[in-house]
C-alpha cells in the first residue's frame, strides 16, 4: 500500500551529494514531493529530508540504497500518520 | 617490476615536491599497482607524460577502444583478485567506458578509473572534449569525485583504492582536470583502511550465526547456492570445509563458478536459466537454502513468487541491499562470505544425505541423456558449440582460464569446461555485455601470465571488439581465442525460434574473414569445418608459442539447453523445445 513517508538521510557535505540521493529515488520511479537541505548538529554533516509516496518495501530498500552511498551517515524513513488515522482523532477530540 | 624501486619517483618525492601525474603514479606504486590500461587524449597528455619518464615501474597496455581498456582491466582484476586501473583522457575517452563501468559495478569488480578532464577554468563550458563524466557515471560507479586540489590526490587515491576494494567490490573514478596534472605540492601518503561515513560489516552477529547452524544441523533436504563472493572474499577453502562438514549439495550461480571444484563430489552444479537441471529442479524440494555470497538474480530464481515457496532460506551477503531486495528470506545475514563460513565451521555437526543427493544424481543422469551427451559428444551434424567447449578443457589444465563472451556459447562454456582452480572464468554476468571476452581475456592473460588463457566468443561478440587483436599483437599476449561462428547472434535467434514463431529479425550475421583479419593484425590463426579435423586444429591452436585464433564454423541453429522459459518458475526447466 502506497504511504506518505518523510525520508531524513544525514550525508558527509560535499559537490554532487543531492544527485546521489536523488537518484536512490529517480531510477525507482519514485518522485521526491518535498526537499530540505540543512546543515546538521554534526560538523560537516548535512540533513536531506524528503517526502515521498511510495509502500513500506521500497521504503526499506531505498533505506539501504542511501546508506550504500559512500557519504551517507544514516538514512531513516517515518511514515506520516494517514489520513483516517487524522480523522478519527480530530473526531475523538472534537 | 625490480628496477622500479631504485630509479622510482618515491625517492623523488621524499626530497622535494612532486606534480599531480607524479603523484596519481605515486599512489599505483603505493597501492601495489604495476599494470596499467588506457588510451591517452588531450585532457590526459601531462599524466601519460609523466608515466614515460617513469615506464620503468608501470607497463601500460594500449587498447584500441577505450572500452576494451576498461573490459580488460575488469580481466585483470578478476582473475587476480587485485584492484584493475583503467585511464581514459575526457569527453568520449571517458564516455566510452561506462558500459565497463556498469559492467563491474553488477559484477562486484574493484577497479580505480582515471578519467583526464579540461583544464578547471574551462569546466562547466561545452568546452572541447568535455563531458560531465562525474553525473554520468554515478549511476554506476561505487563512488566518484573530481579532483579540484592537487593536494587531495594523495587522500581521494587512498580513499578511491580502499573504497573500490573492501566490502562489495565495485568501480571508483576520479576525474582529474588537465591542470591538475601539473600543479606542484609536498607529497606524502598514508594508506585509507576506514571511513566514517562507509563500514562494511565483514562479520556476522553470533545470534544470527548460532540460529543459522541450529537450522542447517537440523535439516532434512538442505542446498546451498553460492555466487561470487566465495571468490571475492577468498572463502574457497572455507567453502569446501562447509560442505564436507554438512554433506550438502552445493550450485553455483554463474559468477560462483570455480569457487568449489566442479568435481567435488557434492558440486551439483551451475543455476539459473540454463543451468544444471537437478539444482534448479530440487529449489522446489528443499527445506533449507543457505544462500552464500549471491543476490537471486532473476536468472536464478525465474518467476520469484514461485521460487523456494516450501523452503527456509537463509540469505548471507556483504551488501545489505542485497538481503531481501529480490526475495524475502527468514534469516538475513550481513556478512562477508569468509567470515561467516569460519563463524559457522565449529557449530555444524557432521552429516551426510545419501538420498537426498542420489535425488540429485538421478536428475543428473535425465540431463545427461537428453542434453549433456548429444551436446559434447555428438556423433553426427555439424560441430556442436559444447564438444568444442568440452575438447579443450580435456587438453589443457586445471589451471586454465576460461574466458567468455556473451550468449549462447556462455552458457555453455558455463555447463562443459568444468573448472577446478578458483578464479578460473571470468564472464560478463549481470550486464550481459556483447564485447566483454576478447578484451576481458587481454587483461586476464596479463593477470595469469603463466596460465593458458583460452577465450571462447562468437561471431557477433568478436566483431563488437574485435579491433583489440592488434593489442594482443602490440602487447604480445598470447591468449588463445576460440571463434565459435553460427552466422546469427544465436541467443536472440533461439528466442526467436521458442518464442516468436522464427521469425529472425535482424539476427542473422555475415562476419568477416576472421582468418584473414587475424592475420591482417598478426595474429595466427586457422579455420576448421569438419568434426574429424577439430582435435587437430585445437592442438596447433594450443601447441602455438603465442596469440592464435581459431575459427570453428559450428551448427547454425543450436539451442541452449535446458532452459527455464522466461516468466516461468525454475521448476518448469525444460530439457528440450519438444
Amino acid at each position: 500500500m502506497v504511504r506518505e513517508y518523510l525520508v531524513t538521510t544525514l550525508a558527509q557535505d560535499r559537490v554532487g551529494l543531492l544527485s546521489r540521493v536523488a537518484m536512490v529515488f529517480s531510477r525507482r520511479g519514485i518522485n521526491i514531493e518535498s526537499l530540505k537541505v540543512a546543515e546538521s548538529a554534526m560538523k560537516g554533516i548535512t540533513s536531506l529530508s524528503m517526502v515521498v509516496h511510495t509502500d513500506s518495501k521500497t521504503i526499506k530498500q531505498i533505506i539501504k540504497q542511501l546508506e550504500k552511498q559512500v557519504e551517507v551517515l544514516q538514512a531513516f524513513a517515518a511514515e506520516q500518520p494517514n489520513e483516517n488515522i487524522q480523522i478519527e482523532n480530530k473526531l475523538q477530540y472534537a | 617490476m625490480p628496477d622500479c624501486k631504485e630509479k622510482s619517483i618515491l625517492k623523488l618525492a621524499s626530497t622535494q615536491d612532486v606534480n599531480g601525474a607524479e603523484a596519481i603514479l605515486l599512489s599505483f606504486l603505493e597501492e601495489g599497482v604495476d599494470t596499467l590500461f588506457g588510451y591517452p587524449g588531450g585532457a590526459i597528455m601531462p599524466f601519460y607524460d609523466t608515466l614515460f619518464q617513469n615506464s620503468d615501474c608501470f607497463r601500460h597496455i594500449l587498447t584500441r577502444h577505450e572500452q576494451g581498456a576498461i573490459h580488460a582491466a575488469q580481466g585483470y582484476a578478476r582473475v587476480t583478485r587485485k584492484t584493475g586501473v583503467c585511464l581514459t583522457t575526457s569527453g568520449p575517452g571517458a564516455t566510452n567506458i561506462l558500459t565497463g563501468l556498469a559492467d563491474a559495478y553488477m559484477d562486484s569488480t574493484p577497479l580505480v578509473i582515471v578519467t583526464g578532464q579540461v583544464v578547471s577554468s574551462l569546466v562547466g563550458t561545452d568546452a572541447f572534449q568535455e563531458t560531465d563524466i562525474l553525473t554520468m557515471s554515478m549511476a554506476v560507479t561505487k563512488w566518484n569525485a573530481q579532483i579540484t586540489n592537487v593536494r587531495d590526490i594523495p587522500a581521494v587515491m587512498a580513499k578511491a583504492f580502499y573504497i573500490a576494494n573492501s566490502g562489495r567490490p565495485g568501480p571508483v573514478l576520479i576525474d582529474f582536470p588537465k591542470d591538475v596534472f601539473s600543479a606542484k605540492f609536498a607529497y606524502s601518503y598514508s594508506p585509507c583502511t576506514s571511513l566514517k561515513t562507509y563500514r562494511p560489516n565483514y562479520h556476522p552477529a553470533p545470534e544470527l550465526v548460532d540460529k543459522a547452524a541450529r537450522w542447517i544441523n537440523t535439516a532434512q533436504k538442505p542446498l546451498l547456492l553460492f555466487g561470487q563472493g566465495i571468490v571475492l572474499s577468498k572463502a574457497e577453502e572455507e567453502l569446501k570445509m562447509f560442505v564436507e562438514r554438512t554433506g550438502m549439495p552445493a550450485a553455483a550461480t554463474l559468477l560462483g563458478l570455480s569457487a568449489l571444484p566442479a568435481s567435488h563430489p557434492l558440486y551439483v552444479g551451475m543455476l539459473g536459466m540454463h543451468g544444471n537441471y537437478a539444482p534448479n529442479l530440487m529449489t522446489g524440494e528443499t527445506d533449507l537454502v543457505v544462500a552464500i555470497g549471491m543476490r537471486f538474480d532473476d536468472r536464478v530464481t525465474g518467476k520469484v513468487d514461485t521460487y523456494l515457496k516450501q523452503s527456509r532460506i537463509i540469505h548471507v551477503d556483504i551488501d545489505p541491499t542485497e538481503l531481501g531486495k529480490n526475495m524475502d528470506t527468514d534469516l538475513e545475514v550481513e556478512a562477508d562470505a569468509k567470515s561467516f563460513l569460519k563463524s559457522i565451521l565449529p557449530l555444524l555437526s557432521k552429516n551426510e544425505y545419501p538420498e537426498w543427493i542420489d535425488q540429485f544424481k538421478a536428475k543428473l543422469e535425465e540431463e545427461k541423456k537428453i542434453v549433456i551427451d548429444d551436446d559434447v559428444f555428438p556423433s553426427k551434424g555439424k560441430i556442436q558449440m559444447g564438444e568444442v567447449i568440452r575438447m579443450v578443457s580435456e587438453m589443457t589444465s586445471s589451471g586454465t582460464v576460461a574466458i567468455t563472451d556473451v550468449g549462447q556459447h556462455q552458457m555453455k562454456v558455463a555447463r562443459y569446461f568444468p573448472l577446478d582452480s578458483p578464479r578460473t572464468l571470468v564472464t560478463s554476468g549481470g550486464l550481459g555485455t556483447m564485447g566483454f571476452g576478447l578484451p576481458a581475456a587481454v587483461g586476464a592473460q596479463l593477470g595469469k601470465p603463466n596460465e593458458t588463457v583460452v577465450l571462447f566468443v562468437g561471431d557477433g561478440g568478436l566483431q563488437m571488439t574485435m579491433q583489440e587483436l592488434m593489442t594482443i599483437t602490440q602487447e604480445k599476449i598470447p591468449v588463445k581465442i576460440v571463434v565459435l561462428n553460427n552466422g546469427f547472434l544465436g541467443m536472440v535467434r533461439q528466442w526467436q525460434e521458442m518464442f516468436f514463431e522464427s521469425r529472425y529479425s535482424s539476427t542473422p550475421m555475415q562476419s568477416p574473414d576472421f582468418v584473414k583479419l587475424a592475420g591482417a593484425c598478426g595474429v595466427e590463426a586457422g579455420k576448421v569445418y569438419q568434426r574429424e579435423d577439430l582435435y587437430d586444429a585445437l592442438k596447433q591452436m594450443l601447441d602455438h608459442d603465442g596469440a592464435f585464433l581459431l575459427e570453428v564454423m559450428v551448427e547454425k541453429e543450436e539451442n541452449v539447453f535446458p532452459m527455464v522459459p522466461p516468466g516461468a518458475a525454475v521448476t518448469e526447466m525444460i530439457l528440450g523445445s519438444s
